[in-house]
């Protein structure tokens, strides 16, 4: 039940479930950005070579990583096929009286494919081993220096964990309503989408509701056990920064280093 | 009888939430004048819209009198400075069980209080511990909250306020939403708490549950009616019913045996002495 939608985390223990989620975090960031510098087969030969490390290293079985290609397949497939029809440079490949595939139109399609595939399997190296708490807490940690901006950091976070505590709740009371509703002769399977979209308003109506009544009551509970904003407050939750975070930001350094050098 | 000393002091409070739009007469809650002890078990009883929840809230400044003055110790919850004290005293259970957890794992949440009064974490580790092993959770701690079965989310809502040390434990109703074993597990540990020398406070709408304190305070029509001991109850069983309240097995049986003339003339505590007079009563004819 849970796991449909505590997304994606997996719940195992590796080298990289192990690793500060501040390290992570920044370490993902900066490949998302470095996947666009590579321009030729070497650096994505060694991009690729990463983040297969990196599925080794999180112990996630590869099929997980395969079913979150699903997601982007669609993406891929268009892409592909927009170059390989309307890129016109280089050497004919292909020619019928319709459709003419040019070499670089070819270069273009694979390029833009294992971008997107480099992308999806980093954020879910990300995804895959970083707890949704450890995740906030993260952010928390890397967003604090907006608090001179006046930027509401730690009610943010607040409100990730409290959002992440009760998805499990609201999802049990949904199967609730609904089948409060079906005893009701609701009926939420046939006919066309438009009333299978209409059938949910009374679920929705209800869930509403009583997250409304949810909200009030843990806002009072929260104020009987002295809460007060994030000042003066102290934290259960440290995160500390080890060799392996090190280890993983100059693995990055070494890599962004090759990419450059393989770009000449 | 030990020496007590006031620690709760509710003098001429009248509240509402719209004082501007209401009768005087129509507020919530009208002239409370009341004094709780420290080490007290008292079972405040009224019926449903009574505003024995609203008492409850302005025991530790969720509410603020709208007239009067509710002092805790040396504070009153009338300012601000007053109130983070008094939260600090003063822990609250509330009914829902789901609706005041608000972390992502047991341990989490009972850290929750401790964080909030900025107490340093080397401390906070200990305390959690021990707050875990007073209701039973040891072992849970890394559990979401989502797998726990009522009485455990109730429990640790216990923790969690245990954690913050106060003197004084309110349980807003806590037993009414759990089934027949939490309700027992929530009790014991009301019990247990007493019995270590805290004040527990237990809102009920359940007369049952009044034999289990010390004292019973009944509110009804938005008035203070009745604060006695709860072993006084037994005579007062027709005042029970005219406040639309159930009244306990015992208390029932008694009134009517007295109607088919059977008259238990020494006073009766609980249910366990109720069965000895009538064991004396049967061997007696």
């Amino acid at each position: 039940m849970n796991s449909v939608v505590i997304g994606q985390y997996i719940p195992i223990d590796s080298w990289l479930h192990r690793l500060d989620p501040r390290a992570k975090c920044i370490y993902v960031f900066c490949m998302l950005i470095l996947i666009f510098f590579a321009n030729n087969v070497e650096s994505y030969t060694l991009l690729l070579f990463v983040g297969l490390i990196g599925v080794v290293l999180s112990r996630v079985s590869p099929l997980l990583f395969l079913r979150s290609m699903k997601l982007i397949i669609w993406m891929i497939l268009f892409t592909t096929l927009f170059h390989l029809i309307f890129t016109q440079s280089g050497k004919i490949v292909f020619q019928t009286p319709i459709l003419t595939i040019y070499e670089e139109g070819i270069r273009q399609a694979a390029i833009i494919s294992v971008r997107f595939i480099l992308l999806m399997v980093f954020a879910s190296l990300l995804m895959f081993t970083t707890s949704p708490i450890d995740l906030t807490d993260g952010l928390e940690s890397l967003l604090s220096p907006l608090r001179r901006w006046k930027f509401p950091v730690h009610e943010f976070a607040m409100m990730m964990s409290i959002a992440l505590r009760f998805i499990p709740t609201l999802w049990a009371e949904t199967d609730k309503i609904i089948k409060a509703q079906k005893a009701r002769g609701a009926d939420f399977e046939s006919g066309n989408l438009y009333r299978r979209v209409k059938a949910y308003i009374p679920v929705l109506i209800p869930l509403m509701i009583s997250s409304f009544r949810r909200a009030e009551d843990l806002a009072t509970a929260m104020e009987a056990r002295g809460y007060v904003g994030g000042v003066g407050r102290t934290k259960l939750r440290i995160l500390s920064i080890s060799r392996s975070d090190i280890l993983l930001i100059v693995s990055f350094a070494i890599v962004a280093t090759a990419l450059f050098w393989m770009r000449r | 009888m030990k020496h007590l000393k006031s620690l709760i002091e509710l003098s001429g409070v009248w509240f509402d939430y719209h004082p501007d739009r209401q009768m005087k007469e129509q507020w919530a809650l009208q002239d409370i004048n009341l004094t709780i002890q420290s080490g007290e078990y008292v079972v405040v009883m009224g019926p449903n819209g009574s505003g024995k929840s609203t008492f409850a809230r302005l025991l530790n400044g969720l509410f603020i009198p709208t007239e009067g003055e509710v002092r805790v110790g040396d504070f009153s919850t009338s300012n601000d400075l007053g109130r983070f004290h008094i939260r600090r005293k003063v822990g609250m259970v509330f009914q829902n069980p789901d609706n005041q957890i608000v972390a992502t794992t047991v341990r989490d949440d009972v850290a929750f209080g401790l964080e909030n009064l900025g107490v340093p974490r080397e401390e906070m580790i200990p305390r959690i511990k021990r707050s875990l092993e007073e209701v039973g959770l040891v072992g849970f701690e890394n559990r979401e909250p989502a797998h726990l079965s009522g009485g455990q989310k109730q429990r640790l809502a216990i923790a969690g306020v245990f954690a913050m040390n106060p003197e004084v434990i309110v349980f807003d109703e806590s037993t009414s939403m759990l089934d027949p074993q939490g309700r027992q597990e929530v009790r014991e540990l009301m019990k247990e708490l007493h019995q270590q020398g805290r004040t527990v406070i237990h809102i009920t709408h359940s007369a049952q549950e009044a034999f289990l304190a010390e004292r019973v305070i009944v509110i009804a029509h938005h008035r203070l009616q009745l604060d006695c001991p709860s072993r006084d109850l037994y005579n007062q069983s027709n005042l029970l019913e005219r406040w639309g309240l159930e009244v306990p097995l015992p208390i029932r049986l008694r009134a009517l045996l007295k109607e088919r003339g059977v008259e238990l003339n020494e006073p009766i505590g609980n249910s366990d002495e109720m069965v000895d007079q009538i064991w004396r009563y049967l061997s007696k004819t």
